[in-house]
């Protein structure tokens, strides 16, 4: 097939389309992957794009003919250039203006024939240098501009918008001296890593679906050293690169990737997610980790009891645990499988998102000597808890008892 | 000065308490042993709404005007060896020898009638301290003993000492999955049927409907107590933000039964709380105000198990906590309007109000919840909650017409005659719903009969 592949035409409405652009159409975001002619289409330019949450057509498929790859399957569509409703894009001033500029002339609302009233919203309106948070999803933002000044910003939400320059925001954030959080959920970066060292001090970083390459999480890692807290939710990772696992984080969260093995992370992570990967094994990590408090295996691909007892040796500290949703409490009801954790797992203070109490803690383990796990290391321990415990009531003591002693 | 004082009775009344006295020095910044957190010079949110619920002694501290009572020790003494313990005043915790044993007649006759002097005396002290008293907040479950019981007989005697000051109520309505007695329907509608005239406006919490929200949002295996009063403290928290920082929408008690109660008996506006994410799923989910102002009308997303498409709405508050703007309200409010299942009676001319409070919801640290920028709470004094009435009065009626258990109250000097007066009562009630749900005119007037 003849197809000539431009990389920026022009489009109707009089903005230029290249390549590798992120566009918003009717609100979808979407990504240029082919810009040509279709034979379908022999008077118009036709625009290949993938979408980021939408079902699309196609796999970037014409007639049989691969024209630009997918990550996602039927994610792909061709787009006529002249019907091509692109949302206007904004600069990050343009949006704050539109949304906390001068307010908006507050017309009267009705349900059926009753008035509504709004009380209260004005204080919020035209006062940039007072705002603290400042949420601008889905605004269609490329660009990060410095025109209005934001003293107090603690927390800024760049979700779902067009920005492709990874330097961009973090030269921006340089303007923001108090800002703490940064919501970068849906953004698309492609460029070089950056090296200026920043100096605000941002904590927490949420690169949820951004799909970072290795140049931006150097960037992350080498620009921001004051980060404590690190989303990388769903962005299709296999693995974790050294760059992320040396950061000195807080909380690092993993969720919704494709990870099959247990990353190796920084001694300063006291939390860490990895909900929804496709970890089978906790074994093959050899390092034993001292201050994890906090882990998150749920939706995870673990089937044996061997890797639950894995989990105290490599943290020792671990007080909450997360771990419902594996293959490996499938068959049984879940009070059975979190009084078998609870018992082999001594540190442990929440299961599952609910707390142990000293009652429950005790009735699990006693109930987990009645199921004669003679062999296991643990069984001795509990054992020795026990004999010495005053509650020679108990019947499932005196069964530990008589085949202990 | 416009200070709340803040009851919590029972078991169930003072773990609340807990979670949301937690939640509050949280907000306000304000450490577990009363003092101001470092770097802060005066507690967030305004000193003028600050000081409806904490005061300052001379020493820099601040003390919650809260009181906590229950009839047996157990509970408090959690709270007197607790990591809040130095932000109460000992005076304030108040506990007896005797349980209810989920015993309305106990707590309400017998048991709690020795206790009742003691903690008129302590909140009549903590009244004299305050310089422009509007009322009181109660917590209390209605299944349980004390909180039934003793929870009415302190509301009765409050509303003859304090005619004139608000009182609102957060009641726990029982629900199966946290049962704790098979009496609870019994003490529900005794306790409903003494308070019904002297409580302003009640916010009923149904156990049923929190145990599924943590459950389905939250990712809870198996939700304890905790959860759910983690969750009810947010929702608590959304309720009482107007009153504790600068807003201008409900900023005193008063102005909420204004708003929202239209006839002295129908006063349980039903509420709806958005987003309750975990923190996997917060990331997904953009929470823009038109998401969360939707789900907020979701049954799903309502704290008593009800449909209000079933029913019409007298009146509904938004009241909007963190980053939201005008145009997006606007925006969120049409698309709820476009969604035709929000109904308003015919006889009200206004109903639909909206506020804001700028401080975004807390989370504690460790918790479940995601932390959002924005959350919204809704009131609404809907017919729908009725249902709510109808449920537990079926399973009264149960037990009644065998008179089961029903000696364990006459035991402790109560007449069966109250038990068919207070079910008269709440029949009553559920006729009265189903009055205000009428349109007020008949189109078809005339044409034909």
């Amino acid at each position: 097939m003849d197809s000539t592949v431009e990389s920026t035409v022009e489009s109707t409405m009089g903005r230029d389309i290249h390549l590798n652009q992120r566009l918003s159409i009717k609100g979808e975001l979407c990504t240029v992957k082919y810009l040509g002619s279709l034979p379908c289409w022999p008077d118009d330019t036709a625009v290949g794009v993938e979408w980021d949450e939408r079902a699309g057509k196609n796999d970037g498929e014409y007639n049989g003919d691969k024209l630009f790859d997918v990550t996602r399957r039927q994610s792909g569509s061709f787009l006529k250039l002249s019907k091509c409703r692109v949302d206007e894009k904004r600069l990050l001033s343009t949006a704050l203006m539109y949304q906390y500029g001068d307010s908006a002339n507050v017309e009267e609302m009705k349900i059926g024939k009753k008035r509504v009233e709004i009380v209260g919203f004005d204080k919020l309106q035209s006062q940039f240098d007072v705002l603290r948070v400042v949420s601008l999803a889905r605004m269609c933002v490329y660009e990060l501009d410095s025109a209005i000044q934001l003293p107090k910003l603690e927390s800024l939400d760049l979700s779902f918008n067009l920005l492709q320059s990874f330097t961009n925001v973090l030269s921006f954030i340089e303007c923001l001296p108090s800002i703490q959080k940064l919501n970068l959920t849906g953004n698309r970066f492609d460029d070089k890593p950056c090296e200026a060292m920043c100096t605000v001090p941002l904590v927490s970083l949420n690169m949820t679906m951004t799909y970072p390459g290795d140049g931006i999480l150097k960037s992350v890692h080498r620009c921001l050293p004051t980060l404590e807290e690190l989303v990388l939710c769903d962005n299709a990772m296999t693995s974790v690169n050294d760059e992320i696992g040396q950061m000195p984080l807080r909380s690092l969260d993993l969720s919704m990737n494709r990870i099959t093995q247990i990353p190796s992370v920084s001694h300063t992570v006291k939390s860490l997610n990895l909900s929804f990967n496709e970890i089978e094994t906790l074994t093959t990590l050899l390092t034993v980790h001292h201050s994890l408090q906090a882990l998150d295996l749920r939706h995870n691909y673990i089937s044996h009891w061997d890797e639950i007892d894995s989990i105290t040796t490599h943290y020792p500290r671990l007080t909450r645990l997360r771990i419902n949703n594996n293959p490996l409490f499938a068959s049984i009801p879940i009070e059975e499988a979190e009084f078998e954790i609870i018992s082999r797992i001594s540190s442990l203070e929440r299961i599952n998102g609910h707390d142990i109490t000293e009652k429950e803690r005790e009735n699990a383990e006693l109930w987990w000597l009645s199921q004669w796990h003679t062999s296991h290391p643990k069984w001795k321990e509990l054992c020795a808890k026990y004999i010495t415990a005053t509650k020679p009531s108990n019947l499932r003591y005196r069964q530990a008892v008589t085949h202990f002693g | 000065m416009r200070e709340v004082i803040s009851v919590n009775v029972g078991q169930a009344g003072c773990q609340i308490g807990n979670s949301c006295w937690e939640l509050y020095s949280l907000e306000h910044g304000i450490q577990p042993d009363g003092y101001l957190k470092e770097g802060l010079t005066r507690p967030k949110g305004g000193e003028e709404g600050f000081s409806t619920f904490f005061s300052e002694t001379g020493s820099g501290k601040y003390v919650p005007r809260a009181l906590y009572v229950d009839l047996e020790p157990n509970v408090v003494d959690e709270v007197r060896t607790g990591k809040y313990k130095d932000l109460f005043h000992p005076e304030q915790l108040i506990t007896g020898k005797e349980d209810a044993a989920n015993n309305y007649a106990r707590g309400h006759y017998t048991v709690g009638r020795d206790l009742l002097d003691d903690v008129l005396e302590r909140i009549r002290r903590m009244a004299d301290q305050c310089d422009g008293l509007q009322g009181f907040l109660f917590t209390h479950s209605l299944g349980g003993g004390t909180g039934s019981g003793f929870g009415s007989l302190l509301l009765e005697q409050l509303s003859l000492e304090y005619g004139k000051k608000a009182k609102l109520e957060f009641a726990v309505y029982p629900g199966p999955q946290m049962s704790t007695s098979v009496v609870e329907p019994y003490n529900t509608v005794l306790t409903t049927h003494t308070t019904l005239e002297h409580a302003d406006c009640t916010f009923m919490v149904d156990n049923e409907a929190i145990y599924d929200i943590c459950r389905r949002n939250l990712d809870i295996s198996r939700p304890s107590f905790s959860s759910l009063n983690s969750l009810i403290a947010q929702v608590v928290s959304s309720v009482t933000a107007s009153l504790r920082f600068d807003g201008s929408l409900n900023v005193d008690l008063n102005e909420f039964q204004t708003n929202l109660v239209p006839f002295p008996r129908i006063h349980f506006p039903l509420v709806g709380y958005a987003p309750v994410v975990s923190s996997a799923r917060a990331i997904h989910e953009s929470n823009s105000v038109a998401e969360i102002t939707n789900a907020c009308f979701e049954p799903g997303n309502q704290m008593v198990k009800c449909d209000p498409r079933a029913g019409k709405y007298m009146a509904t508050c938004l009241l909007y906590r963190g980053d939201a703007v005008t145009r997006d309200v606007q925006n969120a409010v049409s698309q709820v309007k476009a969604k035709k299942t929000v109904q308003l009676v015919d006889w009200i001319p206004t109903g639909f109000k909206i506020g804001i409070c700028y401080q975004p919801p807390t989370v504690p640290p460790e918790s479940d919840f995601a932390a959002v920028s924005r959350a919204v709470c809704m009131l609404s004094n809907t017919t729908a909650i009725a249902e709510a009435w109808r449920r537990i009065d079926k399973k009264f009626d149960l037990m009644y017409s065998k008179r089961a258990f029903v000696h364990w109250y006459v035991g402790e000097g109560m007449e069966e005659g109250e038990f068919t007066e207070a079910r008269e009562d709440l029949a009553a009630l559920e006729r009265d719903y189903e009055e205000v749900g009428f349109d007020s005119n008949d189109p078809e007037e005339g044409e034909e009969y």
